[in-house]
């Protein structure tokens, strides 16, 4: 947050100087301030459009990290537009007035013209632009090419910078284009800062973005570096070349001035002779100077001019008729020579004239004293086009390098020289004979230049950017490559937590799976695929016998489907589970009862399998069965207890109801048991119950119901097929049965019993009506002397 | 040795009226052969030497004036060929006049050389001293100096701008007062022209060879925009400013634009060539133009105007002044005579009769006013006011260092225009290059 506080500012604080700086440039230029504009007079000057740019970015900057987007998408789009006229003004020469900004004439009012910006001050402001109007976009496009344009901005301005500092003026001066000021280049490269800085800002938002800035500033360094070798490597190259043209130069002067000079010295030889001769004899001198012309190319001719300097002898003749008794003093420049010659009493050179012979040349010329007098002159006339091109012709420079030599406003030699060279390039010199100076210009012929550069700073520009841009994909390699990795190891990590669960899960479930006490199996198509050993166990199996192998018909999925047919299918369909108790046989054969719970492993298909759970419920099933009994029968003489006897007459009762038959209920009670009991004690009373029950129980067919119903009373269901005659049989047999004397523990004892009948539907119609009667029979009975058996009411009397 | 008749034939033909033609043959055989045919004068007779006027119809004009004095007084006169260049003219006065030699008595010198001069001239003041306030001020204030006037004006001269009437009426574009004016006004009768047909055409021709032309172009382009003249009155170097910055960016901006590459190249002659041949619109060049691009022979007769060069963007208006004076050597043996000689040849007459024959300005600000001359030229009074405002190249304050002064502005110049050398630091190394010449103003 603080570092996020601290950019914001010092982009703002940026931002105002640049704006400042590039305002004082205007204002400068307004008042025509030299010295704020240009800093050295060796130095570019700060061209008004680039202040105008550098101050559309300035205010870009200042909005931009204000947050006031459209303008800073204003401000980038005209830096933007101001460069790309000016590059397209370098791309097609065409004048777009974008130089001057059609203020042109109040400019040149106040100010010296403003002159076209330098193209790579133009590629920053486009590069700026750009990226203030990709800044005010949101899209990760946008933040991209906004980055890449403030690195390029960065890095020319740095170039440029570096350039200045190196003194490498094809760093800030592209190819002798306009050279780019080195306040403009500080200050775009102070721009390009922050804008990178917002760039960063916005990268971290896309994530693709932060995995790409890495390998585009490293790509962007090494670009940078590989411009700044190849800039370097073609100044190097230039300044060999301006050597090399410097040597040249030197050493064509010497090649012309050289041989002139010893001829001029030879002539002397002439005038020193005839000075010591007091005049020398025509023949004589006519010999001397046709000795001195042996080696063409220089002298057209050599010339005695009398003192009225009208030429009287010429060597050699052929040739120079022209020349002979010309008046050498009709033209200023002969003139001018042989006076001064004479005045000086010494060597006068002329320029360039047209010869009196005909042809171009000048005249070396000696004054001839014997004495004090005037005897006249030597005059040494030089023919200049053969002698320059005999020199050049014979030197290195006859084919690198252009050439121009002057006297004065005169063109005396030109070679290659129809398009000339970049200033840099071009050497000057000067060709001295006494008093005239020829001038000489010199420069390396462009076929020349170019078979000088050589390949070595394209060679490693462009191993250079094919390294960097190598580098990049590498870097950007990498970086995905570190970036998939350590999803990799979060994902790893989760999966191995998982894993870990999971196997805890697997652990815990094969425990129960293991220990529990039902059986579970997955089967699937018919197989057992796998089962826990309780599974086998419960159906007698050995869990070897079970597993993998095809399911036989008495297993719980076979006798599910046999049971409950096809709507098994439909319930593992539906996802539902289902619950069924059955009856299974093991493998013995026995059988018993199962609890079968199953489930589809899919609904969706379930040909995946089907998981079943099978519990043996033999045991509680017969624990059930047991307290049913116990419910039901008396605990000591194994006989139905009431409440049996209850629902075994209404049984009764229904049935006599509906097949329209008697039945008859008795109430058996036995006479004198308190007696036994206290006699012989609870046990033999008890053991006498039980043989009473035994007996009653042989009284009566196996359709009846025998009952206790608690002490020494018992009840009788008589049920179908029964007649009052029958019944008076049977209670007749009972009582017999009873009083025969039993031995109970030694001791022989006899009971008798007294019986109540109701008949239905004669004395009832309802099992409490007819219990109800009977129990009254019964202590009519008893009544009546013990031993006996009575009939409810009427029917009893009837009976007896 | 050859005669060559129709030479003197031209001349007397101008003298009967015809209109000269601008002839470049050698003359120094004529001379030769004049200076033979006089050998018969009698002894006594001084025979003074002339050098005036480099071949052609000027030293024609010069020798048969020179030789009417000759035979009205009873000398002779010999005339000597002087070579165009007027910088090897002036390197070869030079020698001569160191030499001491007594073989020139009267010396045609340019404007710029009084300074240089001086010091080997005599002072004409008394002789002078009857008709010298006829003259601009501005030529004789030139000539005076120390106080001495060591040369007679003989006949001025002042950058002008020709013009096509014919075609600024075509596109109905007033004669152009500005630099700005004119840049405008030549692309767009060039791009119409070149439209409609004429490939050739451009839009402005002027003096761009490295040379005293170019100083002179150079100086008016400067002083318009006020940027001063190189070298103040005082002695002071100011080129280095911003308006002369901005006149050099504006010359710079017309090659290939308005002007031909060629420009750099050339001197009077050539664009007055390209000019007379139909190919510009405007031309910068001197007071001989008129006569020959007005010539009823000439492609364009009747079409050409002239007016005072454009103004700067603030209002002032650079005009070179240029033209010669007529100088008696120091080491003359008949210096009398010679100026004698001289008077004659600056007097009213001759300067007339150079007017009309060779269509030069006088020095004598009246003749303007002569209806014989309006009628050969009606821009009498434009050329006038060109004339009196003319500003002088700094030749006076910079006595003997002019010439290298100059040098070293058309040098920079030069460099500027056909090398692409940055303007601002171009002026920077020559105002330093200048002030290692003088000291504290003192040249």
């Amino acid at each position: 947050m603080v570092s996020e506080r601290f950019g914001m500012f010092s982009a703002m604080v940026t931002g105002v100087l640049v704006c400042g700086f590039a305002l004082t440039m205007t204002v400068a230029w307004h008042w025509h301030l030299v010295h704020l504009i240009q800093w050295r007079p060796g130095y570019a000057p700060v061209q008004f459009n680039a202040a105008l740019g550098l101050l559309c970015c300035a205010l870009g900057l200042m909005t931009l990290t204000a947050g006031a987007r459209r303008a800073t998408t204003l401000f980038g789009a005209v830096g933007a537009i101001l460069g790309v006229l000016t590059l397209v003004q370098y791309g097609t020469g065409v004048v777009l007035g974008i130089d001057t900004l059609f203020f042109d004439p109040y400019f040149t009012v106040h100010t010296s013209t403003p002159g076209r910006m330098a193209p790579n001050a133009a590629i920053c402001l486009v590069l700026s632009g750009l990226a203030l109007i990709c800044l005010a976009r949101r899209s990760a496009l946008a933040a991209a090419v906004a980055g890449i344009a403030c690195m390029l901005c960065g890095g020319v301005a740095v170039l440029a910078v570096s350039g200045y500092a190196a003194q490498v003026t094809m760093a800030y001066g592209w190819f002798g284009l306009t050279q780019m000021a080195l306040p403009t280049a500080i200050a775009f490269g102070a721009l390009s800062v922050p804008m990178l800085w917002h760039c960063t800002r916005r990268w971290k938002l896309h994530r693709k973005l932060r995995q790409l800035w890495r390998p585009i500033a490293i790509a962007g360094a090494m670009i940078a570096m590989t411009c700044a070798m190849w800039l370097s490597l073609l100044d190097a190259e230039r300044a060999q070349l301006q050597r090399t043209g410097k040597d040249e130069m030197a050493k064509l002067i010497s090649r012309v001035s050289a041989p002139v000079e010893s001829r001029i010295e030879a002539l002397r030889q002439m005038q020193r002779r005839w000075a010591f001769r007091g005049g020398t004899p025509r023949a004589e001198w006519e010999a001397d100077a046709a000795a001195l012309q042996e080696a063409p190319g220089f002298y057209r001719a050599i010339e005695w001019v009398d003192p009225e300097r009208i030429v009287r002898w010429v060597v050699p003749n052929a040739g120079n008729q022209g020349a002979l008794g010309a008046d050498l003093g009709a033209e200023l420049n002969g003139l001018a020579a042989l006076e001064s010659a004479r005045f000086n009493r010494s060597l006068s050179v002329t320029h360039v004239i047209a010869l009196a012979q005909g042809g171009d040349g000048f005249m070396a010329v000696l004054p001839l004293f014997t004495g004090e007098r005037l005897d006249g002159y030597i005059v040494g006339a030089f023919q200049v086009q053969t002698m320059l091109e005999r020199t050049v012709s014979q030197g290195e420079f006859a084919g690198g390098y252009a050439l121009q030599v002057f006297d004065g406003e005169r063109k005396l030699f030109g070679q290659h020289d129809t398009t000339l060279a970049e200033a840099g390039l071009i050497h000057e010199g000067t060709l001295q004979f006494d008093d005239v100076r020829w001038q000489v210009r010199m420069w390396p012929t462009p076929t020349f230049v170019q078979r000088q550069s050589s390949w070595l700073p394209w060679i490693v520009l462009g191993t250079g950017l094919f390294v960097a841009v190598l580098l990049g994909l590498i870097m950007l390699l990498i970086e995905i490559a570190h970036m998939r990795a350590r999803e990799l190891r979060l994902e790893i990590g989760e999966r191995i937590k998982a894993e870990q669960e999971n196997a805890l899960l697997i652990t815990e479930l094969e425990v129960v799976f293991a220990n529990v006490i039902v059986g579970i199996a997955l089967i699937k198509d018919r197989h057992t695929v796998r089962c826990n050993s309780q599974y086998a166990e419960i159906l007698g199996y050995q869990i070897e016998q079970v597993v993998g192998q095809p399911v036989p018909a008495s297993h719980p999925s076979e006798a599910v489907a046999r049971e409950m047919g096809a709507t098994v299918n439909a319930a593992l369909a539906s996802g539902q589970s289902f619950t069924v108790d059955l009856e299974l046989e093991r493998l013995d054969g026995s059988k018993f009862w199962a609890a079968c719970f199953g489930k589809a492993l899919d609904p969706n298909d379930i040909k995946k399998g089907t998981v079943w759970v099978l519990e043996d419920i033999s045991a509680r099933k017969s624990a059930e069965d047991q307290l049913i009994y116990q419910a039901q029968h008396d605990a000591l003489t194994g006989l139905a207890n009431r409440v049996m006897l209850s629902d075994r007459l209404n049984m009764a009762v229904n049935h006599a109801a509906r097949h329209k038959h008697q039945m008859a209920v008795c109430y058996v009670d036995l006479d004198r048991f308190k007696y036994v009991n206290d006699t012989f004690g609870h046990e033999t009373g008890d053991q006498l119950l039980l043989a009473v029950a035994q007996r009653l129980l042989g009284s009566v067919r196996d359709t009846d119901t025998v009952a206790r119903l608690g002490g020494d009373e018992f009840a009788l269901v008589l049920s179908e097929g029964i007649d009052p005659m029958v019944v008076a049989t049977v209670l007749q047999r009972i009582l017999d049965n009873i009083s025969a004397t039993l031995t109970l523990n030694g001791h022989p004892i006899t009971v008798s019993g007294s019986i109540g009948v109701a008949i239905y539907p004669e004395h009832g119609l309802d099992s409490e009506t007819l219990l109800k009667h009977a129990d009254e029979a019964m202590y009519h009975a008893k009544q009546a002397g013990r031993n006996n058996w009575r009939a409810y009411g009427p029917v009893a009397q009837e009976l007896v | 040795m050859y005669f060559k008749n129709t030479v003197l034939q031209a001349s007397v033909n101008n003298l009967l009226g015809f209109r000269p033609r601008f002839l470049l043959h050698q003359l120094w055989p004529l001379a030769a052969l004049l200076c033979a045919a006089f050998l018969a004068a009698p002894a006594s007779a001084a025979t003074l030497t002339l050098a005036c006027e480099s071949p052609g119809i000027g030293a024609e004009l010069c020798e048969l004036s020179a030789r009417e004095w000759a035979k009205k007084t009873g000398h002779t006169v010999k005339m000597v060929t002087i070579p165009l260049s007027s910088s090897e003219r002036l390197s070869l006065y030079k020698q001569l006049l160191t030499a001491e030699s007594p073989l020139v008595d009267v010396y045609m010198i340019d404007i710029v050389w009084p300074g240089i001069m001086a010091d080997s001239l005599l002072d004409l003041k008394a002789q002078a001293a009857a008709t010298i306030k006829d003259h601009f001020p501005a030529i004789v204030k030139n000539n005076t100096v120390d106080g001495r006037l060591i040369a007679m004006p003989w006949f001025t001269d002042a950058g002008r701008l020709y013009y096509r009437k014919d075609l600024l009426a075509k596109y109905k574009l007033p004669v152009p007062t500005t630099w700005a004016e004119l840049t405008t006004t030549a692309r767009i009768i060039q791009l119409g022209e070149r439209k409609s047909g004429q490939r050739g055409m451009w839009g402005y021709l002027w003096q761009g060879r490295p040379y005293e032309g170019l100083t002179c172009d150079a100086l008016e382009w400067i002083v318009s925009h006020g940027g001063g003249t190189v070298v103040d009155r005082d002695g002071t170097v100011t080129i280095d400013n911003p308006s002369a910055i901005a006149a050099l960016r504006m010359a710079k901006n017309w090659i290939g634009d308005i002007s031909p590459r060629t420009v750099l190249s050339a001197n009077e002659e050539q664009t007055r060539v390209i000019f007379q041949s139909g190919n510009g619109v405007f031309l910068r060049n001197w007071g001989y133009v008129w006569s020959l691009v007005d010539a009823p022979d000439s492609p364009v007769h009747g079409k050409v105007g002239i007016a005072v060069l454009p103004r700067g963007p603030g209002g002032a208006i650079g005009t070179s002044l240029g033209g010669h004076n007529l100088a008696v050597s120091k080491f003359s043996r008949h210096p009398a005579l010679a100026t004698d000689l001289v008077m004659h040849l600056t007097g009213r007459a001759e300067q007339k009769r150079r007017a009309m024959l060779l269509g030069l300005s006088p020095t004598l600000s009246s003749l303007y006013q002569d209806p014989e001359l309006i009628a050969l030229n009606p821009y009498q009074e434009t050329l006038r006011a060109a004339a009196a405002s003319a500003t002088p190249r700094p030749s006076t304050v910079t006595g003997r260092k002019y010439e290298l002064v100059s040098t070293e502005f058309w040098k920079m110049v030069g460099g500027v225009l056909g090398e692409g050398k940055d303007p601002a630091s171009s002026v920077k190394s020559l105002e330093k290059t200048l002030n290692t010449m003088h000291e504290e103003g003192k040249w």
